[in-house]
């Protein structure tokens, strides 16, 4: 693979990134994961740098302290002393510095033979940290909108969240997110991180037939892009309600009343734990804050959720507000 | 195996982050991403930390109608539980 030349920049919700000596595979990724333009968040002063290299920095890797990080499907050992986290050996690996005014993420030995995989992921949490560190906070929630009414789902991996965004948007609701988000904590402004609604083909046929033809999906879901959702295209959104889903199936679906311990531990499920105590903290208090939003139970049953009404009434605030 | 006597002293792992929900608080320990929660003497008993057991038994009985003894019942059953889920550590260990 033939290096880029120059430099690679974009921002990353208003968050200036400058990538250097970035394998062109490396750049897509980057692209892919990282470059969603069409969003209105603020300029921020945060600056995230990247740079990759042949040879481990001075010192790499250093025997810190370890800390183990679960990611989909494996788990990743970094090993940490303040403000600086490293993965990876000699020959490959990552280093990550936060800072007050930005971050600095090195990559040795990009390019090395080994997990590969293993060096995408590590790449993700280093760039989920560094937007941590500028104050921003990853939601994992189904999100839709209606007029100035934005609703998170939250729920576990296959509990039903595309589905249910797939319903909304049947009773027209816009769709912002399908499974994951970034949110300023202070506004709840939310903007949607994916590229369309992953869908199993029997719920496409049972509940969707109109949708037929998306594209497939590497993990053999299909692929629905938000512009056949209908709707603005605008995926930012102010969140106003939490619903945190469950299946249990030989029921009809309904809702219920959630109780406080279930929703804050739902948000934190829903936000990961960072691995810095700055980045923490923010997400402490993000948690503290969504928790005083209305929020309701979606028990999701055999029958399909009637989200076409308004769904104030199903929602209570389970804290003071 | 950590002894609860009334004169021990505890205090909450650090970095133990705590959502206070007024009525009952939820503990999140960022190290094993584990989620646990205390009812109402539970959260008071925490709120209280760092302290020895039997000033937190005090406080117990400061806020609810309870007699000492079952305070420090309470108490040890509450330490005892945040001990073994390691959200808590003893003052003199570590410190």
């Amino acid at each position: 693979m033939t290096p880029e030349s120059g430099a690679l920049a974009f921002a990353v919700l208003g968050r200036p990134l400058v990538a250097r000596r970035v394998p062109a595979r490396l750049a897509a990724w980057l692209r892919e994961s990282w470059d969603y333009s069409g969003h209105a968040a603020a300029r921020s002063g945060y600056a995230i740098e990247l740079n990759v290299t042949a040879a481990a920095p001075s010192g790499a890797p250093h025997a810190w302290p370890e800390l183990d990080v679960a990611v989909p499907g494996r788990t990743l050992r970094f090993r940490s002393e303040g403000s600086v986290w490293e993965t990876g050996e000699e020959a490959s690996g990552l280093r990550l510095e936060l800072g007050g005014s930005g971050a600095r993420i090195a990559l040795w030995g990009w390019e090395a033979e080994g997990d590969g995989a293993a060096r995408y992921h590590a790449l993700y949490v280093a760039m989920s940290e560094a937007l941590r560190a500028s104050g921003l906070v990853p939601l994992h929630a189904a999100v839709a909108a209606r007029g100035d009414d934005a609703v998170a789902w939250l729920g576990a991996s296959g509990v039903g969240k595309s589905t249910t965004l797939l319903h909304a948007a049947a009773a027209g609701w816009r769709p912002v997110a399908e499974d994951l988000c970034w949110l300023e904590p202070a506004a709840l402004a939310a903007y949607g991180w994916d590229r369309g609604v992953r869908c199993w083909p029997e719920t496409l046929r049972r509940f969707f037939p109109d949708l037929a033809g998306a594209r497939s999906a590497p993990d053999g879901k299909l692929l629905i892009g938000y512009e056949r959702l209908g709707g603005a295209p605008s995926r930012d959104a102010t969140l106003a309600r939490l619903a945190l889903l469950e299946r249990v199936a030989g029921s009809p679906t309904h809702w219920e009343a959630v109780a406080p311990r279930d929703l804050v531990k739902a948000l934190w499920e829903a936000t990961g734990v960072p691995l810095s105590r700055h980045a923490r903290d923010t997400t402490a208090a993000a948690v503290e804050r969504l928790s005083r939003l209305p929020a309701a139970r979606l028990v999701l049953g055999d029958t399909p959720p009637r989200l076409a009404g308004a769904l104030a009434g199903e929602f209570a605030q389970v804290r003071g507000g | 195996m950590t002894s609860i006597t009334d004169a021990a002293r505890f205090r909450a792992k650090p970095g133990v982050v705590a959502t206070d929900l007024e009525t009952e608080v939820v503990l999140l320990d960022p190290e094993t991403r584990e989620m646990f929660s205390l009812n109402a003497t539970g959260r008071v008993v925490w709120r209280a930390l760092p302290g020895r057991v039997a000033d937190l038994a005090a406080e117990v009985t400061r806020i609810f109608d309870v007699d000492g003894g079952r305070a420090l019942e309470d108490v040890r059953g509450i330490l005892g539980d945040l001990l073994a889920a390691g959200l808590v550590v003893p003052e003199d260990r570590d410190a």
